[in-house]
């Protein structure tokens, strides 16, 4: 069972199965279809996105705004907290942390790969394991990043 | 000693290559007198005033502000700042020896935000024209006294700042805290930094005011409201013909919760 429920000041993403033992609850303010434009800024060289949330659209969006005048842009690099990969995905990560965040991510991979592709902007996904609670927190974010992680460019902290 | 046959700029050249040894350079001061003003400038380069123990050692070493070598500082700490304020008012600003500083870093360790923020800043008003890094934290937003020392240090190129706006969303509160403006304000070339919680909007609208525009090559910032969206884009666009490196941590208020299943 997943689903969700919106209310204007936030949204809750849950999800329950039998196999995970647990009911998860992931609090989120929506950042709807906003996002930042890099279209103007030229001389950019390096970008870091720290997510705070599963949901990483913001970053695609921001991503897409990137132009062929950006002819110094050297690396992307998105830090992924640990508590972000508090899952299991089992194989099913789709079902496991939802179709929406699920696609997000997915979309992400591609752009990151085709923006290595094709203009070698460097994109490097580090993942933090403070205190190491948290293992193979690459591993996770690997099956959100698939094709990021079969480059070997998901990496720990 | 005699070291009458060394030239000074040649003592001067051997302490300048000592600068990152400062054990070694506290034994040179030993050595003769004309050893001593160039291994000081390099020994008080940085001082770092973590708590009123240092506060108190370094005032019981240096009782007279004219001569310590706190001139000597380009890099100057303050993790106490509400004592250092109040020394400072006791004693008629003693924190103004620290004159030819590049770099301050105020961080009063907890978010003690209580303590208004004009008294926090009264002693740096106008101390350094040197002043080219400033980094405030935590404080309490808005401040226009913040504003008054951004623009009483003209060649200041990085801010970081990290505080708690209270009036976010109180259009109201923030009007009427406006600082006067001078013609020209700093090059803000290199780094801002922003952490607000509360949201940055009355933080930027003060640094959109500066008559000469913002230059930073660097910009980072953390969300803490949707409203932290729109700002940041605003300001990539002005910085647009000189950014270089863009950091953003979205802080937006969520939270995780796993409950387990009853067996």
């Amino acid at each position: 069972m997943s689903g969700y429920h919106v209310s204007p000041a936030q949204c809750v993403r849950f999800y329950s199965a039998p196999e995970l033992r647990h009911t998860h609850l992931l609090f989120l303010v929506p950042l709807g279809a906003a996002s930042i434009d890099l279209s103007k800024a030229r001389r950019i060289k390096d970008v870091v996105f720290r997510p705070g949330s599963q949901n990483v659209e913001w970053i695609t969006m921001a991503l897409q705004t990137i132009v062929p005048e950006h002819r110094d842009f050297r690396q992307i690099t998105i830090r992924v907290s640990y508590y972000l990969t508090l899952f299991e995905i089992n194989g099913n990560g789709r079902r496991v942390i939802g179709e929406a965040i699920y696609r997000q991510w997915s979309v992400l991979d591609r752009l990151l790969v085709q923006l290595w592709d094709s203009r070698s902007i460097r994109p490097r996904v580090v993942c933090t394991k403070p205190g190491g609670k948290v293992q193979n927190a690459e591993t996770r974010v690997g099956c959100l990043l698939p094709e990021m992680a079969r480059r070997g460019m998901v990496v720990p902290d | 000693m005699q070291n009458h046959h060394l030239p000074q700029e040649i003592l001067d050249y051997i302490a300048d290559l000592l600068h990152d040894q400062p054990e070694t350079l506290k034994r040179c001061c030993l050595v003769s007198r004309s050893w001593v003003p160039r291994t000081r400038k390099h020994l008080f380069a940085d001082i770092r005033l973590r708590s009123v123990d240092d506060l108190r050692s370094w005032k019981k070493t240096f009782p007279d502000v004219g001569n310590s070598p706190a001139y000597h500082t380009r890099s100057l700490f303050i993790g106490c700042s509400s004592v250092v304020v109040a020394e400072d008012a006791e004693e008629g600003g003693w924190i103004r020896a620290f004159s030819r500083i590049s770099s301050l870093d105020v961080d009063n360790g907890v978010w003690y935000l209580n303590t208004p923020a004009i008294s926090l800043l009264t002693p740096f008003h106008n101390f350094s024209p040197t002043l080219k890094s400033l980094r405030m934290c935590p404080i309490a937003f808005p401040c226009p006294q913040l504003f008054d020392l951004v623009l009483s240090s003209p060649l200041l190129e990085d801010l970081t700042l990290t505080g708690h706006d209270d009036s976010f969303g109180n259009e109201d509160e923030s009007h009427g805290l406006q600082t006067v403006l001078p013609s020209t304000s700093p090059p803000l070339t290199g780094s801002l930094d922003l952490n607000i919680f509360g949201g940055m909007g009355n933080t930027v609208r003060q640094l959109l005011d500066l008559p000469n525009g913002l230059h930073f090559r660097s910009l980072a910032f953390s969300w803490h409201c949707e409203a932290d969206l729109p700002w940041t884009t605003q300001l990539v666009e002005l910085c647009s013909d000189t950014l270089e490196c863009l950091d953003i941590m979205c802080r937006l208020p969520s939270a995780f919760v796993s409950i387990p299943h009853r067996s």
